[in-house]
């Protein structure tokens, strides 16, 4: 017993020289303080918050290991506002069921969520990232995940549940590896519901996938994913949420789906059945072998998930464009449920896996065309840096092959001209002000 | 004086953190293997039998987590605020996902062993090494080789493997 308080002890002190050490920040908790050569007072903060919090962009906000938004807690983040999560103690930033988040930025001023690491030396996994939880039903036996303790459980039956808003944001360099074989999302939105609203949301540089849905109801409309190491847009456990406007990019070098697509592992066909909704949506591989060769497949779709997936530019990727992966996929198809159409597939190996490509010639994927560059530079959408997502007018509303599937009009969906995420030049590009692609 | 008494902390801290840092009272892992080809083929026989609740027990249980490997990890560091139940509720949930996919796709078919490795990283912790990505090269009914990925990582402690998870990406 002694040994063990002696080593615990011990630990503590070898703990907190290595916080020292690493942590780009020293300053001690709350109140603010000033720290040398950063330009604002710092606010560390640790443990839970709870109440209601307003942080505001006359600080910085270092969130020192894992911080948690307590049920009944609203933590209210303000336009411009930088929140920074410490790499030695992996700041992360937890919202359990009932507490909120609300960031909300602006096109000049996003709220960005980012590494403690200088320009320069940042890199994926520096620090932890966003976990939403919330009450909306998943299709997990007894309708809430990891029932472990009363921390992170999500799930239930409120498919209008709110875990707060987020509007313009950035979350970057984010996915640490909490334990061997288990990193984490960029933002993890788990059974959340479609009571709040999620928009213009970036998600850069992320260790594991960007955006992962674990059931819920939750949409999504302007949002970014790009450089993930993993798969860009992930969903499982019965999402059903709807999604427009979204823009996929890989960096060769470590990327795996543009999207990948459960309903559930265990059992293909446990409901609620993941159904969501996606139109608009551009997805850019990375062909540069030189950069690595990993980022295989636009989207794998699969384990008996539902989808529509309409209005779609795809390019880039080093094999196939969309595949259905199995039997209880593809009965979702053949029994009405999921729709495609109104898209172009072209840069890629097999622009469309033969599960897909048989749908689209029997018609069943309707207005899908291979193999011709609507106006959008495959080298363009690849650039890291600067990718440009915009098409030219004249290409991508040339025809009728090209033209979009309206989208149901239900107060979400916007009604386009246009196939892909961006509208094509000289229309307002909405990604331009606030999203950013460093590469470290 | 001071700066003795410093140094002497430090020191022990630092001896502290490479000590192992599971109790001696903890029990020794259980289904563990002296190879990872043995490993690698008791993953196969479970699977060919579908017998879940025998490959579940290849892998870490929520004790062998905590007594073995929590204290070790960065993770459970006090400051990272973490609390133990909500990592290993985390990596079970993914862990079970996979199993299950994997159970579904492999489960019942006779596969036959041809070698093992892993291609991702080695992890030296103070009493156990975590190696990445295990890559199983098995033998179909046909005689055709599949690379199969069938568990996440393997743990070895003692000279002796076991499955870290069966999380795979």
């Amino acid at each position: 017993m002694k040994y063990v308080s002696r080593t615990m002890a011990a630990m503590w002190v070898a703990a907190a020289l290595t916080v020292g050490q690493l942590a780009t920040v020293r300053a001690d908790q709350a109140p603010p303080v000033n720290v040398a050569g950063i330009d604002k007072p710092v606010i560390v903060v640790t443990g839970s918050i709870t109440g209601t919090e307003n942080w505001t962009s006359n600080y910085y906000y270092v969130l020192r290991g894992a911080v948690f938004v307590q049920a009944g807690a609203t933590l209210n983040i303000a336009a411009g506002t930088r929140v920074i999560g410490e790499s030695g103690s992996v700041g992360t930033l937890i919202v359990l069921r009932d507490g909120r988040l609300n960031a909300i930025g602006t096109r000049t001023a996003p709220v960005v969520f980012t590494s403690d690491q200088p320009v320069g030396s940042r890199s994926r996994g520096d620090w932890g990232g966003l976990i939403l939880n919330g009450r909306a039903p998943v299709n997990i036996e007894g309708g809430e995940g990891q029932g472990e303790a009363d921390t992170g459980v999500y799930g239930g039956t409120n498919p209008n549940d709110s875990s707060g808003t987020m509007r313009y944001v950035r979350v970057e360099f984010a996915g640490v590896e909490f334990s061997p074989d288990n990193e984490l999302n960029g933002i993890a939105f788990q059974g959340v519901g479609r009571g709040g609203f999620y928009e213009y949301i970036q998600v850069h540089m992320n260790r594991d996938d960007a955006l992962e849905w674990f059931g819920g109801t939750a949409d999504i409309k302007y949002a970014v994913a790009s450089n993930a190491a993993d798969d860009s847009f992930d969903w499982t456990f019965g999402w059903s949420g709807r999604a427009q406007f979204i823009a996929i990019h890989q960096r060769g070098d470590d990327a795996d789906n543009g999207i990948e697509a459960d309903n559930n592992e265990f059992n293909n066909n446990l409901l609620p059945r993941s159904n969501p909704q996606i139109y608009n949506i551009t997805l850019c591989g990375d062909p540069d072998r030189n950069e690595g060769g990993e980022g295989p497949r636009a989207a794998n779709l699969r384990r008996g998930t539902a989808f529509t997936i309409r209005n779609f530019l795809v390019t880039g990727f080093k094999s196939v464009g969309f595949q259905i992966s199995d039997a209880a996929t593809s009965a979702q198809v053949d029994n009405g449920t999921s729709q495609m159409g109104a898209g172009v597939a072209w840069g890629i190996p097999a622009n469309m896996h033969a599960s897909v490509a048989g749908y689209i010639t029997s018609g069943r994927f309707p207005s899908v065309t291979l193999g011709v560059d609507p106006g959008l530079s495959t080298a363009g959408c690849a650039n890291h840096e600067n990718p440009q997502f915009q098409p030219s007018g004249v290409a991508t509303l040339a025809g009728g092959q090209m033209a979009p599937i309206q989208p149901p009009n239900d107060g979400f969906f916007e009604p386009v001209t246009f196939i892909g995420a961006v509208p094509p030049a000289p229309a307002d590009n909405w990604m331009s002000g606030w999203t950013s692609f460093p590469q470290r | 004086m001071l700066r003795r008494l410093g140094v002497v902390v430090v020191a022990m801290a630092m001896a502290a953190c490479t000590q192992p840092a599971s109790p001696s009272s903890a029990a020794p892992l259980g289904h563990t293997f002296d190879s990872p080809e043995a490993l690698a083929q008791a993953v196969l026989t479970r699977l060919a039998q579908s017998d879940v609740a025998g490959l579940r027990a290849l892998a870490l249980s929520e004790q062998e987590f905590k007594d073995h490997v929590w204290p070790e990890l960065d993770t459970s560091r006090p400051e990272r605020n973490v609390p133990f139940d909500y990592a290993w509720g985390q990596m079970k949930q993914r862990s079970d996902g996979s199993l299950g996919a994997t159970v579904s796709r492999y489960g019942g078919k006779p596969l036959r062993f041809v070698r093992t490795r892993f291609t991702g990283a080695t992890t030296q912790y103070a009493s156990f090494v975590v190696m990445r990505e295990s890559e199983i090269v098995a033998a179909d009914e046909n005689g055709r080789d599949l690379v199969l990925q069938l568990f996440g990582s393997a743990l070895v402690k003692d000279g002796r493997y076991k499955v870290f998870s069966f999380v795979v990406d």
